[in-house]
């Protein structure tokens, strides 16, 4: 049987969605509300780029 | 022969300064100005012998307007009597409390060490962090294009301490303005001019956060009033050759295989030219004046995107007294999350605050000479939503006026409302219909990081050709500096491209 080795991907995931769901909690409001906007838009920024 | 090498649409800030410097290039130059004098948002009225200003209320952060001035072969000092405003600004607090700043950059620290020695401590490290970034962004942001991401290389390559900012525009006016200051108070000296942008303080790109120092650069008010500055930038685009049509609409920029060829006015006149700089709102532009049919899908996507910046109903108040304030501008204290409810719960919302808000400007303060000798003028910007929840502008209208000048009797200035003689009121679609401003937005679109730079209508059109934009709805966007400096980057495009 071979013995592999595995980069422990799945941990690495698990841990940076932990981190980063803590990151955004310990936001204060208008953080938020300014990456909310920003995200909000997001999709517009292509378009706007055009005109 | 073409009838002129360019039209310009609009004779607000942006139009006639862009007017004026292309007529100095030796342009045949004609602007069009749908109302009966220039100006826009800059101008002045006369009502019972008070003249007040209809919106801007002051000249700060001068730089790009003497550049204006400076390239048109004089000084902002020689075509207008400028009369520097000290105090800057006065603050009145709820417990009837005030706190007023003085022009001094020093006197001002000593002020806030005294509220909050941390704070008065961080004020001069504000006051350099601000002066750097004022100095990068005043050489590049605020006075060259910025409409694509060549542009963006070339500021850079510019001014390589831009770099340096870049980050700050990820970050909100209010981040900024909270990483230097901690104490409520000192905050809410600090937070209101967030809406000269357009937004509250957690939604202004960080760079602006730089008003509450750049205020102590100097802040003017141009004798006469307002208008005195449009009127300077007429009288010297004429000299030039400039000519100017008041009263005359136009509803229609004429294209061809995607080049502008001339414009129609509202009588059916047709003239043509070789360029068209526009002033007016982009979308009101290429959505009525061009059509629909001229975009690529993917950019008309981005054109009905934008969201607008908030109104800003105005009252204009003439006083057979002295009002017991003590600066130009005055403004109701309130923090960053005050100015932020302010914003998401009540203009968001359609909803009319029931407390004093905003700012009142005492013109007369610095020149007496726009009201009558013993008399003074307030104009007071409460701010407003557009759409109200329950009711519209037109019939609010006569109730804002009076319920304005209760409130403002009650605390802030006692026996207002004994002394007013003359009182009226411009609302957001006021503006709308007399300004030609969608949704009675003086700032045009919103000028938060999405719709900044590379995402705000390019001054060049990326559409049509011989098309370029002035105003605020183009990069940098709303202001007295920003609009003017608009103006000069579409004249200095249009020498670059359209030699």
């Amino acid at each position: 049987m071979r013995n592999h080795s595995h980069f422990p991907w799945f941990s690495l995931i698990m841990i940076g969605a932990v981190v980063s769901i803590i990151w955004w909690r310990l936001l204060p409001e208008h953080k938020k509300e300014f990456y909310r906007n920003l995200a909000r838009q997001a999709p517009d920024l292509p378009g706007r780029y055009m005109i | 022969m073409l009838d002129y090498d360019v039209i310009v649409i609009g004779g607000g800030l942006g139009g006639i300064s862009s007017g004026a410097l292309l007529a100095r290039q030796g342009r045949r130059v004609l602007v069009l100005e749908q109302s009966s004098q220039v100006g826009g948002c800059c101008s002045t009225f006369e009502k019972d012998g008070f003249h007040f200003d209809v919106g801007a209320s002051i000249i700060e952060i001068i730089q790009p307007i003497e550049k204006v001035f400076k390239m048109l072969g004089t000084t902002l000092q020689k075509e207008m009597d400028l009369i520097s405003c000290d105090p800057i600004m006065s603050f009145l607090f709820e417990n009837g409390q005030n706190i007023t700043y003085p022009l001094s950059v020093e006197k001002t620290g000593e002020m806030i060490r005294r509220i909050s020695p941390e704070d008065g401590s961080r004020w001069a490290e504000f006051c350099a962090f601000s002066q750097d970034l004022m100095d990068v962004t005043l050489d590049t942001f605020f006075s060259e294009p910025a409409s694509t991401l060549q542009d963006m290389a070339a500021l850079i390559k510019k001014n390589p301490r831009f770099m340096k900012f870049l980050p700050v525009f990820m970050t909100s006016y209010q981040s900024v303005l909270e990483k230097f200051f901690k104490n409520e108070t000192v905050l809410k000296t600090m937070s209101y001019q967030a809406f000269y942008f357009g937004l509250p303080p957690s939604l202004v790109p960080g760079p602006y956060a730089m008003v509450p120092y750049t205020e102590h650069e100097g802040i003017y008010y141009p004798k006469g009033g307002m208008i005195q500055i449009p009127l300077a930038l007429q009288r010297l685009g004429e000299k030039f050759g400039m000519e100017l049509r008041l009263n005359s609409h136009v509803t229609r920029v004429i294209i061809e295989k995607q080049r502008v060829k001339g414009v129609r006015l509202s009588d059916g006149t047709t003239i043509t030219c070789k360029q068209v700089v526009s002033n007016i709102n982009a979308r009101t532009l290429y959505l009525k004046l061009i059509g629909a049919e001229y975009l690529p899908s993917m950019a008309l996507r981005g054109l009905r995107s934008y969201e607008y910046s908030i109104s800003v109903p105005m009252v204009y108040i003439g006083l057979d007294y002295e009002p017991p304030l003590e600066a130009h501008h005055s403004i109701f204290a309130a923090s960053p999350e005050d100015m932020n409810r302010h914003y998401f719960e009540y203009i968001r919302k359609g909803k009319l605050a029931k407390k004093n808000f905003g700012l009142v400007c005492w013109s007369t303060h610095t020149d007496p000479s726009l009201a009558p000798s013993g008399h003074h003028i307030l104009n007071v910007i409460p701010e407003g939503g557009y759409y109200l929840r329950d009711t519209t502008w037109d019939e609010e209208k006569p109730h804002f006026i009076e319920r304005t000048i209760e409130n403002l009797s009650k605390k802030a200035i006692p026996g207002l409302k004994d002394h007013v003689v003359a009182a009226d009121c411009v609302t957001p679609l006021d503006f709308e219909r007399r300004l030609m401003l969608p949704e009675g937005a003086i700032y045009s679109f919103q000028q938060d990081l999405p719709a900044q730079a590379v995402f705000r209508p390019s001054a060049r059109s990326k559409v049509i050709s011989g098309l370029y934009l002035a105003g605020s709805s183009t990069h940098p966007g709303g202001g007295v500096p920003t609009t003017i400096a608009s103006g000069m980057i579409a004249a200095g495009l249009i020498s670059k491209y359209e030699s």
